[in-house]
């Protein structure tokens, strides 16, 4: 996260949506970037194609501002391929973020096992904070219900259910993600400061 | 000739996303759901192996007749062929002879480390690698023409051609194959970038033609 000088409370946040594939992470990033995404992505050609189309080969790239309170935050959204063929990516896409939404598509119990194993390497490889964007969730609560036990999340964790699809909902995902990650800084910078 | 498409591979189908409602408009930002939660009812619980389709892709000598290039590829668990194979139109298959075939008669040609043609989601067709990493390096070909032509396009430079990638002691270089593949060269440093473009252009043009099918 960077901080300029001249305006203490602007800031500008790297954050990184990743989670399995068809979970709805270029979805998410869509409905809610302010500029047109930079999307890379190419026709699927398995037998996955009976889910979508279309899958990310490269990145996903989509700008959020918030305003808020004394806060005027740049949010730089990337957005990882799915399938874990291209986990070189997510090494790539995730140096210095400041946190990272898990999307996980609820609809879907291979979804919800391949998101668990996307978490681990995720919590292996970094301890930024992460909310969990559990999509397509008004038609699934008892996959909501079971997700905490499913990808074995901490006490305290954070879930957000969501429809990738709405703007609004959208934003409440990536809203979340913000406060984990301004609390996240405050905590570190008090321990810093002891 | 009969002969499978290569863009549908035998596998399990997905269970079909419902349709979901409008907004979600109600969710509070920071809900954090308590403790733990009851078990996930069990009844559609999906097959386990799924990857093992794309590791199966390796070098088949010369594979036979019609379907044999996908019996190469064991079958996910007690999985029928739900996805029926669409029309044939004479497309070649993952390990079709012609793409091996092809590979070598670069190989021939040109002094190479690997070769790699996959499609451009990143799935092997057909490969002659050193290692035995083809799933990623099929992945990391289709990354570079994700790459490659989100760049072109957005010059305004038309069509995607290859993206080089020079390290100090070599050269990883992608090629479009048509508008569904992608060809990957592995080089050495000491390799005649000239000689090597020249030979792996008038390939990727053959596969492109190829994997389009006839007509």
């Amino acid at each position: 996260m960077q901080t300029p000088a001249s305006a203490a409370e602007s800031v500008t946040v790297k954050l990184l949506v990743t989670g399995p594939f068809s979970a709805g992470k270029t979805t998410l990033i869509s409905a809610i970037s302010e500029i047109p995404v930079v999307a890379t992505e190419a026709a699927v050609s398995d037998h996955t194609i009976v889910t979508k189309a279309n899958t990310t080969v490269t990145m996903d790239f989509g700008k959020l501002t918030v305003e808020g309170e004394g806060l005027h935050a740049e949010l730089l959204m990337f957005g990882t391929p799915g399938q874990d063929r291209f986990s070189f990516m997510w090494d790539v896409l995730a140096k210095g973020m400041d946190g990272y939404v898990l999307m996980v598509d609820l609809s879907s119990r291979e979804s919800v096992e391949e998101a668990g194993k996307i978490l681990r390497y995720f919590r292996e490889m970094s301890g930024a904070p992460f909310v969990v964007g559990a999509n397509r969730a008004l038609d699934n609560p008892d996959a909501l219900e079971s997700l905490d036990t499913d990808l074995a999340l901490q006490p305290g964790a954070v879930v957000v259910p969501c429809e990738a699809t709405d703007r609004d909902s959208a934003k409440q995902v990536v809203l979340a993600l913000l406060l984990e990650v301004l609390t996240f800084v405050e905590d570190e910078a008090s321990v810093g400061a002891e | 000739m009969d002969r499978l498409n290569p863009f549908a591979r035998p596998g399990r189908i997905l269970s079909p996303t419902s349709p979901s409602a409008s907004a979600y408009a109600s969710a509070s930002p920071a809900a954090a759901l308590p403790g733990p939660a009851p078990e996930a009812p069990q009844d559609h619980v999906s097959p386990p192996a799924q990857v093992v389709e794309d590791q199966a892709l390796t070098i088949a000598p010369a594979a036979p007749e019609a379907p044999a290039p996908l019996a190469s590829a064991p079958e996910p668990v007690a999985a029928p062929a739900e996805v029926a194979p669409s029309p044939t139109h004479g497309r070649p298959g993952p390990d079709d002879p012609r793409l091996h075939e092809a590979i070598r008669e670069l190989r021939n040609e040109i002094d190479l480390v690997g070769v790699m043609i996959a499609t451009s989601d990143g799935l092997a067709l057909a490969y002659d690698l050193p290692s035995d990493d083809s799933l990623r390096i099929a992945a990391m070909a289709a990354t570079g023409l994700g790459l490659g032509r989100r760049l072109v396009d957005s010059f305004g430079h038309e069509s995607f051609q290859e993206q080089v990638t020079r390290g100090s002691d070599g050269y990883f270089v992608v090629y479009s194959a048509g508008r569904d593949a992608v060809l990957a060269v592995i080089a050495p440093a000491s390799c005649n970038l000239g000689m090597l473009h020249h030979q792996a252009r008038r390939l990727a043009t053959r596969l492109g033609a190829l994997l389009a099918g006839p007509s």
